[in-house]
């Protein structure tokens, strides 16, 4: 785990490699693999008459018209597989936000954390952020939104574990400040909402007052192809070449 | 989120791919500089604008600039001829292209079209697209507008890319817009950049108590309510050109402190700053949407702030062009400043970074200014720092503005007999040439530690400084004897840009900080001055000026003014000023008379912070030339060094070039 979370570029293209390779032997199992053939098939056909018979209006057209039925029965077939298919993506695509999303902070660069404190948990006036080996501002506290922020410099790389003092609690945050380089519990960002739990089960636990923390790192760029782009982008490019050459090789229909 | 991939970028990433793929391997070999190797020799020229020879001399004697001694001790210190008039826009364009103004064009930082009468700076004009269709309230431009160089001549390395020489050019003056030559050139503009408005600069200031009531050409100041510790604003960037009556397009600014800590979040169009009271943000990158989706214009700020309790007042910096996606050809090859920015980070782009205005206009205080600077300059090192390291062969030049910004500012602050004197400013501030000079010397240290014997290296500066604490109202003085005529001189100090003039009985009008124009039939827009009357006219203004003395003083104020006719010669001399004004020592133009205004009086005492200067006679501030090698001409001018680069590799100066190499 730490050698991925180390190597975030080929994390990405293995990770997208592989979720290309299981996703297409998944949508083999789930889908109906004849059926989808068979009207494959059948399109194939009706293009072929469209083509050979072009100088017959009526017989082109009709051809096209079962083309047409062709396609919105393809779409019948793989939709449903494709919506089971989503559920997986999304868990997958949550986690690999939080191991490929974002770049660790530069040495020197202010970062901001930001803390949602919960309704009545706690006096955010007296929150107290402590990180190591950083110099923290005071904060600056917007009690409309019962939000406290930070912003916090760290110079040396490493991670910088962070404290956090409120009214009758001193917590030490599971999160910490990575700097130059990761370790495997960059953490971006946290929340006590279910659903994001549920999206994210193995993310850190919050102080009991808090509702939601965020640091605000960085989104990583990736490069491909000589151009610089966004994670997710990288991630279909290379999962949907890997999935149709696993496609072919695996002998299934798509 | 997918990075925007701007088409030029694209389309440089496709025609590189396809063009390294396409190029037969033997055409690569047979490239001259890859094949041979030849040149082998390298020339690294700094350019210090501004830098005075009076006071490095004096800091070298003190021992406060080693590594310059250490230069000197190796070849030589001599002042630098400068030219006149000594601005940087003409003082470089001299250098870049080896000859004096006549064979470049550029005779001031405003120049006019004597046919429209309309002025325009000197070195580079906007010429919009002038196909369109128009939809409504919608203009589709059917034709890009283009930025023109306006310098005029061959820069000296055209004749180095042209035998695939590699050159490095960093930020030199009058260098805007950049035009795209070999990819052997690496070069960003300098002086003359515009910011993302299209000007030289305009700050905001959001106060939560308004100023004091004063004319502010720099910037905006935006009064806000803060409530609930909670502040809205807007940042106003270009203006849109699908707009048949265009209106600047702005992103809103929210600002929200903290209630008893002086802290403060800054959100500018979703990106977000957390400062302290007194504190400075990094770069945060802007962008204005013209036509959401599809079409906008990226820029980037830095925020400051001055002050969270119990005022609110947050300085931004004028929106600068963002390297990372520039709007504007500020570079070549086209990706070079995106290079930069990727492993330098954001940095100003603004050909003149510091904002002197907001200091002149009171929304920086000396110190708040000085600590822009020292961003600026800190920014400078870091581009210096990486290009000077990947410098392996060619000829690498590389400037820097704060030795001219910070002394025009803050020179005064250094002199305890100037009077604008700052007696209770801080340390700092006091010292704060001395701090850009040793800076300076720190990058001469930086170079002489990595060149060997084969490299020459020159320092110059453009132009020397001098105190500026007297100014001269010569546009009033020009109406008082009688060459401009006005049809109301009651009312003429309260008006701007040549409003009441009456044309048909003016012969002279100045224009610019050191010209004088005659009002010549067939010439100007309004023209009544026949060519026969030219030089006797020309004469009395020459005399008049030489015998017109500060009645504080009893000196001189002009030291010497030229007739153009005598000073220039060359293809461009026609678009001199007819007369050019050497002043004396201390003095120079008001900044009121410089655009056509006529204020009260015609010597007065200088009250704004920008209080040192060059524009003066070229003989009171001349530049300074440190080099490794001994050079045997007793006068060099700064015209003579592009032919003694060339000459360094080997190449004799075009015949455009009318400077003569220096003789080792």
């Amino acid at each position: 785990m730490d050698v991925l979370t180390k190597y975030p570029y080929w994390t990405l293209i293995l990770l997208s490699v592989a979720a290309g390779i299981v996703l297409v032997r998944l949508y083999g199992w789930i889908s109906s693999q004849e059926k989808l053939a068979r009207v494959k098939r059948e399109i194939f056909a009706n293009l072929l008459e469209a083509v050979i018979y072009r100088h017959n209006v009526a017989l082109s057209l009709r051809a096209q018209a079962r083309m047409l039925g062709g396609g919105a029965k393809y779409f019948t077939l793989a939709a449903p597989p494709l919506v089971i298919l989503l559920v997986p993506c999304i868990f997958l695509l949550g986690q690999m936000n939080s191991l490929v999303g974002y770049d660790p902070a530069d040495p020197g660069k202010p970062l901001t954390v930001s803390l949602n404190v919960k309704d009545g948990e706690a006096d955010i006036f007296n929150a107290v952020l402590k990180v190591q080996d950083a110099e923290v501002s005071p904060p600056l506290r917007i009690p409309s939104e019962q939000r406290v922020m930070w912003r916090v410099v760290p110079e040396d790389p490493g991670a910088h574990p962070m404290r956090l003092l409120l009214p009758d609690v001193d917590a030490a945050l599971a999160a910490s400040l990575e700097v130059g380089t990761r370790t495997q519990g960059f953490v971006n960002y946290s929340s006590t909402w279910w659903l994001y739990r549920l999206l994210y089960p193995s993310s850190i636990d919050l102080p009991e007052a808090v509702s939601e923390l965020e640091i605000s790192y960085s989104e990583a760029e990736y490069s491909l192809l000589g151009m610089r782009m966004h994670w997710v982008v990288v991630f279909a490019l290379v999962s949907l070449l890997a999935g149709l050459i696993a496609g072919k090789a695996m002998h299934i229909e798509l | 989120m997918v990075r925007p991939v701007t088409r030029r970028r694209f389309l440089a990433y496709s025609l590189g791919t396809v063009g390294a793929a396409a190029v037969p391997r033997p055409l690569i070999a047979s490239s001259p500089h890859i094949r041979s190797g030849k040149f082998r020799d390298k020339v690294v020229v700094l350019g210090f604008d501004g830098m005075d020879p009076m006071l490095v001399t004096r800091m070298m004697d003190n021992g406060e600039l080693p590594n310059f001694q250490r230069l000197a001790a190796r070849g030589g210190f001599q002042r630098l001829r400068t030219t006149m008039p000594p601005q940087s826009p003409v003082a470089w364009s001299s250098f870049i292209t080896g000859a004096e103004p006549g064979g470049h064009g550029i005779y001031d930082f405003i120049h006019r079209d004597a046919a429209s009468f309309m002025p325009y700076l000197s070195t580079s004009r906007s010429i919009s697209g002038s196909r369109s269709i128009e939809i409504g309230d919608w203009v589709i431009p059917l034709e890009s507008g283009r930025v023109d160089l306006m310098r005029r001549g061959t820069p000296f390395w055209d004749a180095l890319v042209e035998r695939d020489i590699p050159v490095t050019v960093y930020a030199l003056p009058a260098n805007f817009p950049i035009e795209h030559r070999s990819d052997s050139l690496r070069a960003l503009s300098g002086m003359g950049t515009p910011d993302l408005l299209g000007g030289y600069g305009r700050y905001t200031l959001f106060t939560e108590r308004p100023l004091p009531e004063q004319k502010r050409s720099g910037g905006r100041v935006e009064l806000v309510r803060v409530t609930n510790h909670v502040a809205k604003g807007e940042l106003q960037g270009p203006k849109s050109p699908f707009e048949r009556k265009p209106q600047p397009i702005s992103i809103p600014v929210t600002m929200i402190r903290d209630p008893r800590e002086r802290v403060i979040k800054i959100d500018i169009g979703g990106q977000v700053a957390l400062l302290k009271e007194g504190e400075w943000s990094e770069w945060i990158p802007v962008s204005f949407d013209f036509i959401p989706l599809l079409a906008s214009m990226s820029g980037a700020v830095r925020c400051f702030v001055k002050q969270v309790h119990p005022f609110l007042s947050v300085y931004i910096s004028p929106v600068q062009i963002d390297p990372m996606d520039p709007a504007m050809p500020i570079c070549n090859p086209i990706d070079y400043s995106q290079e930069l920015a990727e492993n330098i980070g954001r940095f100003y782009t603004q050909g003149l970074p510091a904002d002197t205005k907001a200091l002149s206009e009171g929304v920086l205080d000396s110190y708040e200014f000085l600590r822009q600077g020292k961003i600026v300059f800190a920014e400078n090192l870091a581009a210096f720092d990486y290009e000077f390291a990947r410098f392996k062969e060619g000829c690498f030049v590389f400037y820097f503005s704060s030795t001219d910004q910070m002394s025009h500012m803050l020179m005064r602050c250094m002199d305890p007999k100037h009077p604008l004197y700052e007696p209770d400013a801080v340390q700092e501030v006091k010292d704060a040439i001395r701090f850009f000079y040793r800076g300076m010397d720190e990058v001469v240290g930086r170079v002489l530690d990595r060149v060997d014997s084969t490299t020459t290296v020159l320092v110059l500066s453009d132009h020397g400084f001098a105190p500026f604490t007297r100014e001269i109202n010569l546009s009033t003085w020009l109406v008082q004897e009688g060459f401009t005529a006005v049809t109301d001189q009651s009312r003429m100090h309260e008006m701007d840009f040549y409003q009441l003039v009456d044309w048909q009985n003016t012969s002279a009008y100045a224009l610019g900080i050191n010209g004088i124009y005659l009002n010549l039939k067939g010439r100007e827009k309004r023209g009544t001055l026949p060519e026969s009357e030219a030089q006797r006219v020309k004469s009395e203004i020459i005399r008049k000026l030489h015998d017109l003395k500060d009645p504080l003083t009893g000196k001189r104020v002009v030291m010497h003014a030229y007739d153009s006719s005598d000073l220039y010669s060359g293809p461009f001399a026609s678009l001199a000023p007819d007369i050019q004004v050497g002043y004396a020592s201390g003095y120079r133009v008001s900044d009121e008379s410089i655009l056509g205004g006529f204020p009260a009086g015609i010597v007065r005492d200088r009250k704004n912070p920008w209080a040192s200067d060059h524009c003066m006679d070229p003989r009171v501030v001349p530049g300074i030339l440190f080099s490794n090698r001994t050079w045997k001409t007793a006068d060099p001018a700064i015209w003579d060094l592009a032919p003694t680069i060339l000459r360094e590799f080997g190449i004799s100066a075009p015949r455009s070039m009318t400077g003569q190499p220096l003789r080792a």
